[in-house]
This record gives structure tokens, sequence and C-alpha cells, in this order.
């Protein structure tokens, strides 16, 4: 552990005073407006929103897929906005873990080489006793020789967390990782997360707009146009629906 | 319709660049096909601009024998005596009677160098003719020759060589290098020249020496009183000249009559030119229909979720088939367009080897006709249109659902359909190996040699075909093999590279089978070239004793002063001087070996020579005894001809040649080793002289030691076209007998393997873009950008492998099937050896060069678009 990480205290990413603007002149779009936030270590944040908030544009620039226009990240102690795109592909690998909303996983590779791909980019050697684990625990073991195309959604979908997880990153991004599962398997889908977060003090940013998924989460942040405009700690379904409705129709 | 054009246009006009290389490769395709035109139809130009003619003005032409012109078959030795031109020249309605002879001659530009004739005419010595009404020579500069060192030339030979009046040069003739004065040039007949070629004109009395006709002619001219009647004046003249002609026939007809053979034997030429180029051309488009139908079923595979979406909404299978169809369309339009142009440039690429053939072009421009411009076009669409058949139908076969699914954007491209496709082409291809054997077992002459020869390379050219369509079973074991290599060296992508390679098979099949069939063909075409070539030199050299060859780089050959004076260079310890003939043997010609087809013997190259030196010179084995005794009368005969066509010793042979006919008695039969040197048959000097008056010396054998080269060079120094040389150099050379000009075969080579290399880097690039997703999702997760341009390599690597693999064992069998059909010990995988390694590297070379750039692309897609699906 680095010096300059222990003095990032107890944040797994810190995000500040973030701005991203699409285009330019009177076309120019501010997607994200200045927002500044600090997700800490251990913790499942959900990040929630009407369509256009920008709380994708949010998580993009959080996890290094796409450059803030001013403003500053710091994952694992380093500050992304300064790394190059081969240290920023570097400490995605190793300090970061994805679960996208469409699984992203590749067609050619089976289950099991899905999931150990980052090891083998990142040249790790891969804890087996760690992915039999992981494996039983999404109920992949009787999968892992299957290509994606043989398998359902929300087994895809448990492959990409297996495969977020294997190398123990400091944080999980989630970009609406129920989104194209039926209610059954979101549901494990979200369990599962919420599970990592409490026996592997792992810390996961979701990006999603189902109450019922932001309710899995430990807080939830809020935006509109742009800007941070509300949290909530310990949600649950009916008050992440009120203060949707809130931003929605502001008084 | 509407919307099938509205999504045509679109997909056009947004994915142009995809379609870029696509077109390029179909230009390439189409440029040969326009090339061979444009040659053919600039070819045919430069003989219609050349419209004059010598026998513009005259009325009839008489001639011993039983034909308008002159050739190896006329074999007619009658000659028309001075004697009967006057007695012609005295009958009722003839204005005016001249004695005629051409002899080949050459004329040396101001540059030093022979002036080229045109479009397959030959350059000739002719009389000046006095007489208004004979003469079709205008003089457009200086005057008429008077004496024998004075020559007027056409205007073309006065522009092709900078010559004009007062200049002083070099004419080679059969019998001397003669110094001459130009003092005219004339028009032919109204043109720059004649039909037949370049003309020489000088007094009648030195043209009936160089042609050895003592006060003979070789034909009359005769021009006719206005009103006279041509028919009665024919009679007469037969009558005139009955007494004269030591055989009874006599050809008399219009000076039309004589100008239309010669138009004719210029287009049988033509004719021969263009089934040549056709076949070459053929090769080509054969590449680019394999080529095509590579990168559009690449395109297609790309669009399969746009396809599938249009299926599932209701367009029929036959209506997705009309809108791929319409696309190959514009596609094959567009290549067409291109194509023209790329004709264009193919067409001077062929003009220099060509007009060293005596295929010059002369001054034709570019021909932009209807019959340049159409062809082509519907040869890039018939392409496109075959090359778009299987790509469209699939595409309209498939399963919405299926293609519409997750994940599912990849196969392996296996199928029941692929290897039942498969079958049909390698049951031709063993059909055509089939047919070369029994080609070579019906009709074992070279003519039945050749056509089998043809079948196996047919047959080799449909095996290729097979092997691509099997390519993507025939890639996951090779794959495998390479991944093993990739997991050692790069433990991080290694096996992501090895699955990508194996389990997705196709897309490396598809730049392999491409690169297979560039290695085939380069491999094929320059292991024939050096095993012919060299193995030709290897027989000749093993036969030949002399030290030196004095020839001739194209050209007519040494004159006969030229040949003895380099015999009598200090240091020569002995020569032999041979003149060849080409003649026709009309006895005996065996029996038809195939049922209906009569044998034709193709055209004999008689040497003259005397035979003692010769067998000095050249080890002629057994018949070595014969020769240095042969007498005129007697013949000694290549034994692999004498074999082929049955003329064992003993056998009386008709021989034809342009100046007569004699029946020789076979005495000997010689070595297919000696037959590189001296020629199809050998008779004495005088017999040659006597059936072909005006041949050059080919060829003077000379022994003896070092310095005599530079002796014999300067011996020959007035001959521009002359060269000393070992005998092995002589042999691999241009004046070495060789029956093709490799030149031509290279330019074709070179432009099918563009197309093919366009291929290589449209289908892997394409490869690389179809799969910008997974690029883009790998980046996402964490691989570096060297990470992702290392898995592209890898696939490179595996698509060398196969493609240089494949085609060089491809290239071996067919080689080796030829090699057996054929029977011939020329025809041998035999490649210099740099050859493998410049192929492999050029191989390497073409591959990386086409994967770096999509590989550096693939590298850089943006992670967003690539996660996040539309």
């Amino acid at each position: 552990m680095r010096a300059d990480e222990t003095t990032m205290g107890e944040a797994a990413v810190t995000a500040r005073d973030l701005t991203r603007v699409y285009g330019s002149g009177d076309g120019a779009v501010r997607a994200l407006d200045g927002v500044s936030a600090s997700f800490p270590l251990g913790r499942f944040t959900a990040v929630m929103g009407p369509s256009g908030s920008g709380k994708s544009t949010f998580l993009h620039c959080l996890a290094g897929l796409d450059r803030p226009t001013s403003g500053e990240v710091v994952v694992a102690g380093q500050e992304l906005t300064r790394l190059g795109r081969t240290a920023l592909a570097r400490l995605r690998r190793e300090r970061m873990g994805f679960v996208f909303q469409a699984f992203n996983l590749l067609p050619v590779l089976t289950a099991e080489e899905n999931i150990t791909m980052i090891a083998h980019l990142a040249r790790r050697r891969i804890d087996r006793a760690w992915m039999t684990q992981l494996v039983a625990r999404l109920g992949l073991t009787d999968r892992l020789a299957h290509r994606p195309a043989q398998l359902s959604g929300g087994q895809q979908q448990r492959v990409a967390i297996a495969r977020a997880l294997l190398t123990r990153p400091d944080v999980v991004f989630a970009d609406e990782p129920t989104g194209n599962l039926d209610s059954r398997s979101g549901t494990e889908v979200l369990r599962f997360l919420r599970e990592a977060v409490e026996t592997e003090n792992a810390s996961i940013v979701m990006v999603t707009h189902d109450p019922k998924a932001a309710a899995y989460a430990d807080d939830v942040l809020f935006l509109a146009d742009g800007r941070i405009v509300d949290t909530l700690a310990e949600p649950t379904v009916d008050e992440v629906l009120a203060r949707l409705r809130r931003i929605s129709s502001p008084e | 319709m509407r919307i099938l054009w509205l999504i045509t246009r679109r997909t056009v006009a947004e994915r142009w660049p995809r379609l870029v290389g696509t077109v390029a490769a179909g230009a390439l395709a189409t440029g040969l096909l326009a090339g061979s035109l444009q040659f053919v139809l600039q070819f045919t130009a430069a003989m219609d601009d050349v419209d004059g003619s010598e026998y513009a003005t005259v009325s009839l032409v008489a001639r011993p024998g039983d034909a308008p012109v002159r050739g190896p078959e006329s074999g007619s030795g009658a000659r028309v005596s001075a004697a009967a031109v006057d007695r012609v020249a005295a009958l009722p309605g003839v204005a005016a009677a001249a004695g005629d002879a051409a002899v080949p001659a050459e004329i040396v530009g101001a540059d030093g160098r022979a002036v080229p004739a045109p479009a397959g005419g030959g350059s000739y010595l002719r009389p000046w003719v006095a007489a208004p009404q004979l003469s079709a020579y205008a003089l457009v500069a200086g005057r008429a020759p008077a004496a024998a060192g004075e020559v007027v030339i056409d205007r073309q030979t006065a522009r092709g060589g900078g010559l004009g009046p007062g200049d002083v040069t070099t004419l080679l003739l059969p019998d001397e290098a003669a110094r001459v004065t130009v003092v005219g040039v004339v028009t032919v007949g109204g043109g720059d020249a004649s039909a037949g070629g370049l003309t020489v004109l000088t007094d009648p009395g030195r043209v009936r020496q160089a042609a050895g006709l003592g006060d003979d002619w070789q034909a009359l001219w005769v021009a006719a009183t206005p009103g006279a009647d041509r028919a009665v004046l024919a009679g007469a003249l037969r009558g005139a000249l009955a007494g004269d002609a030591s055989r009874s026939d006599v050809w008399v007809g219009t000076g039309t009559q004589v100008r239309d053979a010669q138009r004719r034997t210029i287009a049988e030429l033509a004719t021969q030119i263009t089934t040549n180029l056709g076949m070459l051309a053929l090769v080509g488009a054969f590449v680019g229909v394999f080529v095509l139908a590579g990168t559009f079923g690449t395109l297609v595979r790309q669009r399969a979720r746009d396809l599938a979406l249009l299926l599932t909404v209701g367009m029929t299978p036959r209506q997705v088939r009309l809108l791929l169809r319409a696309e190959a369309v514009f596609v094959g339009l567009a290549a067409g367009l291109l194509g023209l142009v790329v004709g264009l440039g193919v067409a001077r690429l062929l003009a220099g080897p060509l007009a060293g053939t005596g295929l010059d072009t002369g001054g034709a421009g570019p021909q932009l006709g209807l019959a340049y411009l159409l062809p082509p076009l519907a040869a890039g669409l018939l392409i496109t249109w075959l090359a778009s058949a299987r790509p469209a139908w699939r595409a309209s076969l498939t399963s919405p659902v299926e293609s519409l699914a997750e994940a599912s954007a990849d196969s392996s491209g296996r199928s029941r359909r692929r290897l039942l496709g498969a079958l049909p082409v390698l049951a031709l291809a063993g059909m055509f190996v089939g047919l070369s054997f029994l080609a070579r077992r019906e009709d074992p002459t070279p003519e039945g040699v050749t056509s089998a020869g043809a079948a196996a390379i047919l047959a080799g050219l449909l095996l290729l075909s097979a092997l691509a369509v099997l390519g993507p079973y025939v890639v996951p074991p090779l794959g495998r093999l390479v991944g093993t290599l990739a997991v050692a060296l790069r433990p991080d992508v290694g096996r992501m590279a090895r699955a990508f390679i194996v389990r997705s098979p196709r897309r490396v099949a598809s730049a392999a089978s491409l690169l297979m069939l560039t290695v085939a063909l380069s491999t094929v075409t320059w292991s024939l070239v050096t095993s012919i070539t060299e193995g030709r030199a290897d027989r000749g050299t093993a036969a030949v004793r002399a030290d030196l060859v004095v020839s001739t780089d194209g050209g007519s050959g040494l004159p006969a002063s030229v040949a003895e004076q380099a015999a009598t260079v200090p240091g020569v310890r002995a020569s032999a001087e041979l003149v060849r003939a080409r003649t026709t043997v009309t006895d005996p010609i065996p029996p038809p070996r195939v049922r209906g087809r009569p044998t034709v013997v193709p055209p004999l190259t008689v040497t003259g020579a005397d035979g003692a030196a010769l067998a000095g010179l050249v080890d002629l084995g057994a018949a070595g005894r014969p020769v240095s005794r042969l007498a005129d009368g007697q013949i000694a005969v290549a034994a692999e001809l004498a074999e082929a066509y049955d003329w064992p010793v003993g056998t009386r042979m008709t021989v034809r040649a342009a100046e007569g006919v004699r029946v020789l008695e076979v005495v000997a039969t010689y070595s297919r080793e000696a037959q590189v040197m001296v020629g199809d048959a050998i008779v004495t000097s005088a017999t040659v002289r006597a059936i072909d008056p005006v041949a050059f010396v080919s060829v003077v054998l000379v022994a003896g030691a070092g310095p005599v080269a530079d002796g014999l060079r300067a011996a020959v120094a007035d001959v521009p076209t002359a060269r000393v040389d070992p005998p092995r150099a002589y042999l691999t050379g241009a004046g070495g007998g060789l029956m093709f000009d490799p030149t031509l075969l290279y330019v074709f080579l070179g432009v099918a393997i563009v197309t093919a290399l366009f291929g290589v880097a449209t289908t892997l690039s394409l490869s690389v873009a179809e799969r910008t997703r997974e690029f883009g999702v790998l980046g996402a997760v964490g691989a570096a950008e060297r990470q992702v341009q290392a898995l592209v390599r890898w696939e490179a690597a595996t698509v060398v492998v196969l493609g240089t693999g494949l085609g060089v064992a491809t290239a071996l069998g067919v080689i080796r099937l030829a090699q057996a059909v054929t029977g011939s010990d020329l025809i041998a995988a035999r490649l210099p050896g740099y050859a493998l390694p410049v192929i492999v590297l050029g191989a390497v070379t073409v591959t990386v060069l086409a994967s770096v750039l999509p590989g550096r692309r693939a590298a850089r897609v943006p992670v967003l678009l690539a996660v996040h699906r539309e």
C-alpha cells in the first residue's frame, strides 16, 4: 500500500468537481456540472436519477472510461486524469471490476475463460480457491465450459460478476446490471453484489434507474441535470421512489 | 422496392470506406481483362493506322506458287525471270511491269539501335519502282536511290529511327551489314508505312543480290492500262509466265487480294494474342471472384444484425438477396469503371515486353470506344455478381432470431453445407486431373502435352478453391499449433488469441485462403519459369562444347558476312554458323490419334550448318558421326520429335520453307540436350539456303580461349543487337530461344497478386472491424493497447502460417501433377534458393502491414462505444 493511498482515508473512489461537457458552442451539453463525491471502501453505493441526469457519464468518468472536461478522479490513490491510456488500462484491470448492462462477454471464450481473462491480461496468478468459491456461490460450477451463447442472460451476468470480482478489485462499477434481466435473475444478481460487500468487503458503485435495485445499496446518490441533488443512507424502495418523485417534479 | 433502393443507397454511402478495398480488388481483376483488351485494340488500331500498301497502285500480281503471300508453307522455289518481266511488259493492256522481291532487313537508327518494326510486321528491303503507274511510293523528302549504296526509307522508319536524307547508317541484310546512305523518305500508298511492315527501298540489282535471286524475281507486278479487262489480262499473264516457272502453278491475283491476304495474316496474329492474353486475364478474373467472394462474405456477416432486423420486420429472403445483389452491382460498376483506368495502365505495362516480340502497338494511343468500355464493365458486374451469390444466399437463409440473439454474432463457419459445397469443386478438380492424364495418353505430341498441362493447372486452381471453402476445417488444428506458441510466448494474451483463432476459424480462413492463393500462384509461376529456363539451360550446356555463343537479342540475326568475320577472329579454334529457317513438314504426317482430329505438326525450326563443324562443337551422341558427314538431301531430327511424329531413321520427309521444298532422308536422331542448342532438325547450309535464301545466321558457336570474346565483340560491332555470351548465359538470355516471354507472365501475375493482397488486407481489416465491440470490452476491462494489438498480430501469424503452408503445399502438388501429366523433366518444383524465404517474407510483410493498422484501430476503439450497445 502506498503512502498516498493512506492519506485518502477510507475512500475507494473520490471525485472532485467533475465537469463533462459534450460538444462546443451553442450545441454544448453539460452532462456533469461540478460533481464531487467520495465512495467509501466496503460500501455499496447506488447512483440514481432521471434519464439524462448524467448518472452514466458520472460512472464512466469515475471508471476512467471517459475523460472529464475538468475536475479529478482518484482511484487507489491515483489521479485518473493524469494517466495515459496504457496506465489507465493497467489500473482498470488491476484495481477495478466492471459489470455492464449488456454483459459484454467475449463470445469466443467459455465462461471460465471469460472469468479468468483479466487475470491473464494482468499476468496474475489465478487464486483457484477463490475462483472455485466464487463460481460455486454464483451457481456457475457446471456452466464453466459453456460459451456465452449457451447461457441464459442471468447466467451471463453472473459470469460477468465473477469476472469483475476474481481479481478482488478496489471497486466494482456496475452500469444498470439488472437492466437486461427478468426480475428473478435481477434479484439474484443484486443479492450477490450485496453479499460481496458484506462478506468480501467489496466496494461497489452501481448506476440504476430501478428503485428496487437501489434498495440493495448502503447509500444512494441522486443526480439531476449533472449535479448531485440529494443523498440517502440505508434506503428503502418507498423512500427512493419518494425522492425520485421529488426530483422529477420540483415544487 | 423503393425502400430497397433507399437502403442500398444509404448503405453504400455510409459504408463506402469498407468497400474501398473490395472495389480496388475488383478494379484490378477487371483491369487485367481491360488491359488485355486495350492492348489488342491498340494493336489492331496500329495496324489500321498503317493502311498504306506497296500494292496500292498494282493492278495484278503474279507469283509462282499457290499463295498470294510468301510464308514457310508456300514452298515454291520457282522464280520470275527478267525475260518474263520484259515479255509481260510487252503484253497488250499492260501499262508497266516490274519484278518484286522482299528481303528481311533491319536498318540501324540514329540511336544505334535497329528500328523496331510495327505491329506484327517485319522490316523489308525492296526494289525501288521507277514506273509511276506501278509505284505506290511517293517521295516526301530527298530523291530516288541511284546506286546500290543508297536507300529510301518510309516515313515511319524515318521517324522511328531519327533518320533523314543524307544520313549514313548500317543496313543489316542476310548477306552483309552494309553501309548505306539515306537519300529519300517516302509514303507507302499514302500511309506512313506498309501494313506488312517497314520498307527500305534501294536499287533493284542490290535487292536481287541480297535475295540470292541472280537475274530473277520473286514476283511480278503489273499495272494495267485504263479500261483493260483484268480477267483477260490475268489469263495472258499466266500464259506469258507458263514456260518460265519451273512448276506450272502461278498465282495471279489483284493487288487488293494480296493486301487482304496480308491483313488476314495479321488478324490471325491478333486472334492468337487475344487468346493468350485472354487465358492470362481469366486467371486474373478467377482471383477477382475469389477475393471478392471473401470480402463480400465478411461485409455481409458484419451486417448480419441489420439484415436479421429486416427479416424480422417482414422483408422476404428474396428481398434481402435483392438488396445485397444491388449493392454488389454498385461495387461491380465502380470496380468496372476503375478497371477501365487500370486497364490503360496494364496495356502500357504489356506494351513493353510485347514490343520486343514484334507486337508493337506503335503510336496508337488509348482506344476508348465502346469495344473497350463495355466488356470490362460487364466483366466487373459478372465478377461481383458471381462473388456475391453465396454470401447473399447465406444472409437470406439465416434465421432472424438467431442473428438478433445476444452473443451469437460469431460462428465457426463449419457446416454441412460448406462440406457439401466443397465436394463438387473437389470432384471437378479430380475430373480435370483424370482428363489431363487422358489427354496425354491419347495424344503424346507436344500439342497434346500442352493441353494436358493446361488441364493440370486448371485442376490446381479448382483444388485451391476447394481448399479455400474447406478453410474453417483446416484452421483449428493449425491454429492450435500457433496458439500453443502464443500461450508460451505471451501468457497474458496467448490463451485469448488461441480462442479467437480456433473457435472462430472462418475469419482466419478467409484471409488465409487469399494468401494461399497468392502464394500458390507465385510459387507455381516462379517455379515453372525457373525450371523451364534453367532446365533448358542445363540440358543445353550438357551438350554444348563451344566456349562462346555469338547471337542477337531479338531482331533477325547476324548477316552472313558478320558471322564469317566472327569465325576469323584470332584465337578462335573452331566455329559453326547456324542458319535457322522456319519450315513445315507436309509428309509424312502420322494418322490422327484422336478420332476426327488430324495430327497437327507445328512448324519446325531447321538449322543449316556445316555438319563436321557442328558435330565438333555440340555433343550429338550417336548422331555425331552421321551429322559430321551430312550431305544435301539428308536431315537429322531431334529424337523427341522423331518419336512423337514417327519419323525414324530412313524416313523421307517433305520439308517446305518460303522459297522451296525438299525431300530429305532422316539419317540420324539426336538427344534433347543437343536439341536445345541446335533446334528441331539439322540440314546442310546449302539445303537451308536453297529453301530459304534470305535467312540470317542466328548463332555462331565458337571454341576459343577467354580473350577471344573481346575480338568477337569487335567483329560484330556493326550489329547493334549482337551479343557474345558463354553458352549458359545465351540459353537463359533473351536470344536463347525460350518459347515464351516470362515478363508477360510476370505482369499478369503481379497484378493478380496485388489483387489478392487487396483481398487479404480488406479481409483482415474487416475482421478486426467486425469485432470492434469485443476489442472495446477488452479495453474497458483493462487490456492495454499493446495487448489488443498482440491479439491481432497472433491472428495474423496464423494467417501467414496457414496461407504460406497451404499455398506452397498446393503449388508443389500442382507442379508435381503437371510433371506427371507432361512427363517432362523441364517441369519441376525448382526455385532459386532465395525464393522460399522471399515468398514467406513477402507473406509476413503483407500480413503484418495489413493487420498493423487495423490492430491499432482496434486497440483504440472508444470503449464507451463498444460497451454500450445501441
